[in-house]
């Protein structure tokens, strides 16, 4: 039988081959009576009964779980707890037995269908809630009608479950004792129970494929491809064995970055850089601690002003920022304030100023609205007495508005002192992301503690070009000789005035660049967290004195295309495989 | 017996989600006051986890929450503490 390849929506990551084990949840059919003035409290005596069998039932599954399984699907069977002695369908199933007078299954099938009404189906959110108050009804029901018990069979070790879809019921007994090597629902989105659960417990799942169940049977040959959302249904020898290798090689690969994950990213000749992240909210920073990130690099703070209608308050930032330190267990955490302005402003309001890229923004802005910027440099230094808080201002120009910016955080941290509130003055830096700033970076280094080059504007800037514009993105090149210059001229600056310099652009994670900012001594790498490991493996193998050597040689060439192809070739050279996608699983076939 | 009401900012960043209505239903359920939440006009139960839900609150909203009975002042302080502790979520 040739294969065939369904694709759904990729909510786990990697890759597993197995025998398929389909579940079948085909609803029940509810039957449908009148019942008579004397069966009237016997129906409500037998909800009351089936409803507290279900409520045990939940507790029974919620006890499978353990607390290291993650909180977020214990908190479903919660919801589904809370749903099943939920008034409006337990107070409905009444009303309908006692008025209507219908048996007590129907009752709760038509609670259920008026409760799900209410949620709208175009919202993900609530497509999920709808699915959840089906569940709760499903079993109200098999409980009445004496099938709710789930002492179903267990799908052999090793085995793919394949279904319509799962509850959160079925999730715990296939994997509460880790036997199941994927999964796959016809139904279901990426925020579904399905996926979170498999994404806590690191199965590989494909979940929305609209009809895996009707198309695999049991005992088919699967392959599962959860970063990519892609299923194989009977795939050829061939085709299993060259996934079971991408899956060898993946867990090997996995097994090096876990290995890297405690390693120091040090260099064979001894400089030590330090590994931290590129964040924008307190979720990430499992991700972030798990690759091995040692601090937060970066924490992009606009977050907090969007989605309101006010601006955030002193204790709204200072609760975010001390939450942040606390989950980073002591790590520096560096607070980059405000940098929104232009075309993004805080509740709706917009700037209609020509060119936006060059107008009132991020610093600017801040020291055009003490207001907001005060209330959050308040927050920083209340935070800094309580943690490794560092502060850093974006897009300053030169001087006169490092100057600015050093001037409010001193007269924020004096108003907060006068309160008598515990404080401390952070370490204080800016991004250098202006071609000004790059220019007269000597100069700002006597200023402050720290610098960051953040590569994205500052390319953008320098080259003035556009990345989102198509016409001239082609322009955009991080190894363009004036890029490359202003780096070199940014780190030396730090250098000279004995101050720490670190990149939080893009460039920063990408393994490509790493050798070069070997070359130019950065201290500091900024990065989303899974471009840690691979950044990490590079600089573990390489000596800054060739990154050093490269440096010098590709500062003699002109222009980016030769530039690139003299570092492309260099790392294909030193780190065979490094460039050839090998950093993350692609399809392996067809 | 007594009527009490107060407005509650939603601050953690992913709204009154699932797991946070389940928290304040859970909280509300533990007193005998009638307790509502009022959002944009629609008022419901708050001990109704359906009702929760259907008000879909996100980051930066407001909740009106109205409670009536003899241990309103309990219900109110609980329920507060629940809304100010961001659902124990960022």
């Amino acid at each position: 039988m040739a294969s065939t390849t369904l694709q759904g929506l990729p909510a786990s990551p990697g890759i597993a081959v197995g025998r398929c084990w389909t579940v079948d949840r085909r609803r029940l059919r509810t039957p449908r009576r009148k019942v008579t003035e004397q069966e009237v409290e016997t129906e409500l005596d037998r909800l009351d009964v089936a409803i507290d069998l279900s409520v045990q039932q939940l507790d029974g599954v919620r006890a499978k779980f353990q607390a290291s399984d993650g909180a977020e699907h214990l908190a479903i069977i919660d919801v589904h707890r809370a749903m099943l002695r939920d008034p409006s369908l337990v107070d409905e199933v009444r009303r309908l037995v006692r008025v209507e007078r219908v048996n007590v299954e129907w009752a709760v099938k038509r609670a259920v269908r008026k409760i799900k009404g209410a949620f709208d189906a175009d919202d993900e959110f609530f497509r999920e809630r709808r699915s959840d108050v089906d569940y709760v009804g499903e079993r109200i029901v098999k409980n009445l009608m004496g099938q709710g018990s789930d002492a179903a069979e267990m799908p052999p070790p090793g085995s793919i479950v394949v279904a319509r879809d799962l509850s959160p019921a079925d999730t715990a007994l296939f994997f509460h004792d880790r036997r199941v090597a994927a999964l796959v629902t016809d139904a279901g989105g990426v925020t579904s129970h399905t996926a979170i659960v498999a994404r806590a417990l690191e199965i590989p799942a494909v979940v929305g494929t609209g009809k895996a169940s009707t198309s695999a049977e049991r005992g088919d040959w699967l392959v599962v491809d959860g970063s990519h959302g892609l299923v194989v249904l009977n795939p050829s020898a061939a085709e299993r064995a060259e996934y079971e290798a991408a899956r060898v090689r993946q867990m090997e690969r996995e097994a090096e970055l876990t290995r890297l994950k405690d390693l120091p990213a040090e260099t064979v000749d001894g400089v030590r850089l330090r590994m931290v992240g590129n964040i924008e909210f307190g979720e990430e920073v499992p991700g972030l601690l798990s690759h091995g990130g040692e601090g937060v690099g970066l924490y992009r703070t606009e977050f907090l002003f969007m989605g309101r209608s006010e601006l955030p308050t002193e204790e709204d930032h200072y609760r975010d920022y001390r939450a942040l330190l606390d989950a980073m267990g002591g790590r520096p955490v560096t607070v980059r304030t405000f940098d929104l302005g232009g075309d993004k402003l805080p509740s709706g309001q917009k700037d209609h100023s020509e060119n936006p890229a060059l107008g009132l923004r991020a610093v600017r802005y801040c020291l055009r609205h003490p207001d907001l910027f005060y209330a959050q440099l308040r927050a920083a230094v209340r935070a800094a007495a309580h943690g490794n808080l560092r502060i850093m201002f974006p897009m300053v120009s030169g001087v006169a508005e490092v100057r600015a910016a050093k001037w409010a955080l001193a007269e924020a941290f004096e108003q907060v002192v006068a309160q008598g509130l515990p404080a401390r003055m952070p370490p204080v830096g800016v991004m250098v992301e202006l071609p000004s700033a790059a220019v007269v970076a000597d100069r700002i280094a006597r200023e402050v503690d720290f610098l960051s080059i953040g590569t994205n504007d500052l390319i953008q800037y320098a080259i003035g070009v556009d990345r989102q514009n198509m016409d001239v993105a082609y322009l955009y090149r991080p190894l363009h000789l004036a890029v490359l210059r202003m780096l070199k001229s940014v780190a030396e600056a730090a250098r000279a005035a004995g101050i720490s310099v670190s990149m939080c652009g893009e460039m920063a994670g990408e393994p490509l660049y790493t050798l070069v900012l070997l070359g130019l001594g950065l201290d500091e790498l900024s990065m989303n967290g899974p471009s840690i490991p691979e950044v990490k493996r590079v600089i573990r193998g390489a000596s800054a004195r060739e990154g050093r050597e490269l440096l010098d040689r590709i500062l003699d060439l002109n222009t980016a295309d030769d530039i690139e192809r003299e570092v492309r070739a260099e790392m294909a050279r030193r780190f065979p495989g490094l460039l050839e996608g090998g950093a993350r699983v692609g399809p392996v076939s067809g | 017996m007594g009527r009490l009401e107060r407005s509650f900012v939603i601050v953690n960043s992913l709204g009154l989600h699932a797991r946070p209505a389940a928290m304040v239903v859970q909280a509300s359920n533990r007193f005998r006051c009638e307790i509502q939440f009022e959002k944009d006009g629609l008022q419901i139960n708050a001990k109704s986890i359906m009702g929760v839900l259907t008000l879909a609150a996100a980051r930066g909203a407001s909740v009106l929450v109205i409670c009536e009975g003899d241990d309103a002042e309990q219900a109110m302080a609980a329920i507060g503490k629940v809304f100010e502790s961001g659902f124990g979520e960022r």
